[in-house]
């Protein structure tokens, strides 16, 4: 597992290294001088020649691409040009929080949704429903976003009106809690979220081992509202609660249209897995052994499906990141894909829109990697691969 | 020469028969899958409204129904659907249904280019990799298909649509080298399962050459498998079409962006554009939104499910239904 895990290592800053070359290659393909095209018209020509020294944009191509690599690798991303002064790292890790909880969030509830859905629609296979069901599942994976998310505003905002429009946050409960950092928040939230998720993993494992489902309902009942009560004793009654409370309000519209849009490829998935898993020997003996239906359905078939979703998941992750930076712009989330968008529109701002793509490419590298050792974690042949000879 | 002729289109004959044989066992398959028979069926049906209206428009059809520069004077614009225009007409009184039908040749295009560059790159990468497993060319191309794996396509093509000008076939090329990067280390996963089978050992030994098993024992084998993951990259490359010229065109009167004249994505823009995406809007004018949504929902499901056959076909032992 140690080398395993060592080679996945040394190979993440040769991927990166890669990632940025590309970059590098194709800013170097466009027509005119470097500088000009990096930084725009936008700039008057003094600011224009500042920058360029400073940036390294006029030394010859070799010794640009050196500075490049260096400045990526050190996270010297250079500065906006639209709130000028301001370095483009700093825009990132302002805004790298609101992106990430709307991931997670979207992304452990497709998972989630995807899961179980699948592993029903898998075990009745060939029925009318299993049918219905697939075809859904194709279409709303292949749905048009923006359209997606302007009907989910126009129900969940005009008609219905319980959900706010655009933004993260509301207008007054910024003004009344000042004070409050809202990264700062969305982190605490992130946090508890895990650390709840954990909790309750860990706590659900030792009760099964007791083999007494009443005691285990009751135990999780009791610990699931003793934990949502805390959390919403929290959000009612401290200022970072109440920003929270209006945070997570705005989040609902966003993680509702990605799950949407999502889970329904994560359930064909896993669907077509479940299919699979039925024919094994394996579930029948458990069927035979006279186990009940539910029962063979989650602990033998399901988990067996899990596996072989691994190189779907793999081709399938780099568009899951795309939706994410599509769906904060069609909502207005300030976050990454948002800013990107906003950097590549209009006059452009090309230091912002290299930094995030730069940056987002190495978090999906890192995310490919935390992946890839999962799955050595969860599949001992991969592991054995390494161990061996080879 | 006469008998070493007859041998040789008895040799025809017999090869052309077994064809046939095998293809109509791989339709069966096919045909068990009902989904992907109906996917096809899709498929078909906008091909053949797409040659129609090509056919239909050579003729010198009447200006009103033109997809691009036509005019109805007789109705006002925003007009619903009615006998002489069966989807409406939009804001410059151009008829819906000709767009829609006008614009399937471009996702064809693209879709089919990504898909063909996609089969060629991903294969010949994964398949040349398992080969020489273990060598720098190994070490080289698994690097390039790992970085081409978490690139996430739209945003790329967003960020390339900034530097300079897409049209469908450049867009088509760049989706497909993405995906056949991405391909390639599903196609090499296969192929290492081949390579170390006794007759391409067997066929070593026998004299052949890396190019000759290459091409005759490791590639028949490994492409029926890469039907699935190419019609999902063909999906990609419609969606990312369709966002592009919806968030991109914005961007087209200032200079490089993508220059994309008619697609759904293009319709769906003009629409939102012009507010018909806001509030009940879009239900009062739902020919303005949905054809053209439908048109994308339709044709990527059926190219998923056709896929799913192409799979079936491949690998009977592995049932979706």
């Amino acid at each position: 597992m140690m080398r395993f895990l060592l080679r996945r290592l040394m190979d993440l800053p040769l991927t990166v290294l890669l990632l940025v070359s590309l970059i590098w290659v194709v800013l170097e393909l466009q027509p005119g001088e470097f500088a000009q095209a990096y930084l725009g018209g936008a700039l008057s020509p003094q600011y224009r020649e500042f920058l360029a020294e400073k940036m390294g944009l006029d030394a010859p191509a070799w010794e640009r691409y050196l500075i490049f690599i260096k400045n990526a690798f050190t996270g010297e991303l250079g500065v906006s040009l639209i709130n000028f002064p301001k370095p483009v790292w700093d825009t990132i890790l302002e805004l790298l929080p609101r992106t990430m909880s709307l991931f997670f969030a979207s992304f452990f509830i497709q998972l989630f949704v995807g899961y179980f859905l699948g592993q029903r629609l898998g075990w009745r296979q060939g029925r009318a429903l299993d049918r219905i069901g697939t075809v859904l599942c194709a279409l709303m994976w292949c749905v048009f976003l923006p359209l997606l998310s302007s009907l989910i505003i126009w129900v969940f905002n005009g008609v219905l009106k319980i959900l706010p429009y655009a933004q993260f946050i509301d207008v007054s409960v910024a003004r009344k809690y000042p004070d409050v950092d809202r990264n700062l928040t969305l982190l605490v939230i992130m946090g508890v979220a895990a650390t709840m998720m954990i909790v309750l993993l860990l706590v659900q494992r030792r009760l099964r081992r007791l083999n007494r489902p009443g005691v285990k309902a009751g135990a999780m009942a009791l610990l699931l509202l003793g934990c949502g009560g805390a959390f919403s004793l929290w959000l009612t009654f401290t200022p970072m609660g109440s920003v929270a409370l209006s945070i997570l309000h705005h989040m609902v519209a966003p993680v509702l249209t990605l799950t949407l849009l999502g889970a329904g490829f994560y359930a064909l998935l896993m669907r077509d897995s479940m299919v699979q898993a039925t024919k094994e020997d394996y579930v029948q003996l458990a069927k035979a052994k006279g186990l009940k239906d539910r029962v063979v359905r989650r602990r033998h078939a399901a988990r067996n499906a899990i596996l072989p979703l691994a190189t779907s998941f793999l081709l399938a992750m780099a568009f899951t990141f795309d939706s994410a930076v599509l769906v904060e712009s069609t909502f207005s989330w300030p976050g990454l894909g948002n800013a990107l968008f906003h950097s590549l529109s209009g006059r452009g701002d090309m230091p912002v829109a290299v930094g995030i793509m730069i940056f987002l490419m190495a978090i999906a590298s890192v995310a490919h990697l935390c992946l890839d050792v999962l799955y050595a974690y969860l599949d001992p042949r991969i592991r054995d691969r390494y161990a061996g000879a080879k | 020469m006469n008998a070493s002729h007859a041998a040789a289109s008895n040799r025809w004959t017999v090869k052309g028969t077994l064809w046939r044989k095998r293809l109509s066992h791989q339709w069966g398959l096919f045909c068990q899958d009902r989904l992907a028979l109906s996917g096809l069926v899709i498929l078909g049906l906008f091909i053949a409204l797409a040659l129609l209206q090509a056919a239909w428009m050579a003729m010198g059809v009447p200006k009103i129904y033109d997809p691009i520069y036509g005019y109805d004077f007789s109705q006002a614009p925003f007009s619903p659907p009615n006998a002489s225009h069966w989807l409406g007409t939009d804001s410059h009184g151009r008829d819906v249904l000709s767009q829609l039908i006008f614009s399937v040749r471009f996702e064809l295009v693209v879709a089919l280019l990504a898909a063909l560059i996609t089969v060629v790159l991903g294969t010949s990468m994964g398949v040349v990799a398992a080969y020489y497993a273990g060598s720098w060319a190994d070490a080289l191309l698994m690097r390039l298909s790992k970085m081409f794996l978490v690139i996430p396509p739209v945003a790329f093509i967003f960020f390339l649509s900034r530097l300079g000008g897409f049209n469908h076939l450049t867009l088509g090329l760049t989706i497909g080298v993405l995906g056949g990067g991405k391909v390639a280390m599903m196609m090499k996963a296969r192929a290492l399962e081949i390579t170390v089978q006794p007759y391409i050992s067997a066929a070593r030994i026998a004299g052949g050459g890396s190019l000759h098993i290459l091409w005759r024992h490791v590639i028949p084998n490994v492409i029926p498998f890469v039907f699935m993951f190419v019609m999902f990259i063909a999906v990609i490359a419609i969606l990312a079409e369709a966002l592009l010229s919806f968030f991109g065109t914005g961007s087209m009167d200032q200079g490089p962006g993508a220059f994309i004249q008619m697609s759904w994505g293009y319709m769906l823009f003009l629409s939102y554009y012009q507010g018909f995406f806001n509030g009940g809007n879009v239900i009062t004018y739902w020919w303005l939104v949905f054809p053209a949504a439908a048109a994308i929902m339709l044709f990527c499901s059926s190219l998923y499910f056709v896929g799913r056959g192409f799979h079936r076909m491949a690998d009977p032992s592995r049932t979706f239904a």
